[in-house]
């Protein structure tokens, strides 16, 4: 240290020791921070006072255990984030769904919007997933692209050449954005193709790594 | 990327089991931070609250031009210090209590350092006391510190310097004090 004065360790040693809180208190604590990440509920929690808030906040963890949804696991399970509703939303008059999707997101380059046979549609970037909405009401998911398996295999390649390093599109990608599964992070691309979506990782355009068929 | 850079970047993605790998990593020194600001107990855990709550609602904004660590500091003090106005706008005596509801840790000896520590540090002023959090609790470098408080970086040497003093004199001088004459430059705060 270079401080014109030292405090004494000892000293040092009894502030910084703060006795920790109980594994409740912790708990409550993060729970009730969560939930400030769940869009969906911001507007009740914002009335509560703090203890009130984490006490809401258990009681929504403990609700949702007890329905079968998974917040804080850390299995393999692809899609576990409850950040946004996987079905139909609830949807203002007046609101597109790609809107609204935005609206929940905290960061809005995560909706994305494109056009399909005529048809508008709007894509959620996800943890390990892309989500693929109408554009329009009702805002029920119309499938995803699924592709944490895809990386965690790639984690586990013993070479990790990229094939070719540049790829050419014939429109350009809808999104590219890195994602990982628990490994090493890659940079995906999204694009359009004549029957639907597919994903791919940046550096290999010989096959995706997840599609889906749109109408 | 490292461990931590990944678990940001998935975070502001909206990745909830990132955002609570983040929380629980960070949540012990942000919560030490808090007490050790704010001194009562029940009110330091008011401000732990809201420093996780501010810290997830600004991670979209972090930009990673400082370190995660050194913005997580700046969070929690900020909660702190907005707790202290807080507390100052109610005018609450001095709570009997403060130390009552904490857990023993290991044993009476401990108990009594711990009571001793928190008794002293409470009347060390608040200036002083956040800054002495900063760098002891938090490891804050002086230049660290001077941003997240937004004062000169003499200024924080001075009271480093006059909060340790007070602090040692406070609890007996154990060890005695590397006195120096410290100046409170660039005064202004």
């Amino acid at each position: 240290m270079s401080d014109f004065e030292e405090l004494d360790p000892s000293i040092e040693k009894a502030m910084r020791h703060v006795p920790p809180a109980s594994a409740a208190t912790r708990d409550a604590h993060i729970a009730a921070a969560l939930a400030e990440a769940l869009p969906q509920r911001r507007s009740t929690v914002g009335f509560m006072n703090h203890r009130a808030r984490a006490l809401g906040a258990v009681a929504v963890v403990l609700v949702l255990l007890l329905s079968g949804v998974s917040v804080f696991t850390g299995g393999t399970t692809p899609s576990n984030n409850i950040a946004t509703p996987d079905t139909t939303m609830p949807v203002k008059a007046g609101t597109s769904c790609s809107q609204e999707l935005s609206s929940q997101m905290s960061n809005k380059d995560d909706v994305k919007e494109f056009t399909h046979n005529g048809a508008a549609f709007a894509v959620i970037m996800r943890d390990d997933k892309v989500d693929v909405y109408p554009s329009t009401p009702p805002c029920s998911t119309l499938g995803a692209l699924e592709y944490r398996d895809a990386l965690a295999a790639r984690d586990t390649e013993t070479s990790q050449s990229g094939g070719t390093s540049v790829c050419s599109y014939t429109t350009e990608p809808i999104a590219r954005f890195a994602d990982s599964a628990s490994g090493d992070s890659y940079n995906l691309v999204l694009v359009q193709t004549d029957s639907g979506l597919s994903m791919h990782f940046e550096d290999r355009c010989d096959s995706p790594i997840a599609s889906l068929d749109l109408p | 990327m490292s461990h931590d850079e990944l678990l940001v970047r998935r975070a502001q993605r909206g990745d909830q089991k990132a955002i609570d790998s983040l929380l629980r990593e960070n949540y012990d020194v942000v919560r030490a931070v808090c007490h050790r600001i704010i001194i009562n107990s029940a009110d330091a855990d008011d401000a732990t609250q809201m420093a996780l709550i501010a810290i997830v609602r600004a991670l979209p904004a972090f930009d990673g031009r400082s370190k995660f660590s050194t913005w997580v500091y700046r969070i929690a003090t900020n909660a702190a210090l907005d707790e202290l106005r807080r507390i100052r706008r109610r005018a609450i005596p001095h709570d009997d209590d403060t130390f009552a509801s904490l857990p023993v840790a290991d044993g009476v000896g401990a108990v009594d350092a711990q009571l001793d520590v928190s008794a002293a540090l409470a009347q060390v002023p608040e200036e002083f006391r956040v800054v002495l959090v900063l760098r002891h609790i938090a490891d804050l470098e002086y230049d660290e510190i001077a941003v997240i408080l937004e004062i000169p970086v003499g200024t924080v040497r001075s009271r480093l310097s006059r909060g340790r003093a007070q602090l040692s004199a406070l609890l007996g001088n154990p060890g005695g004090a590397h006195e120096r004459h410290i100046p409170d430059t660039g005064g202004q705060s």
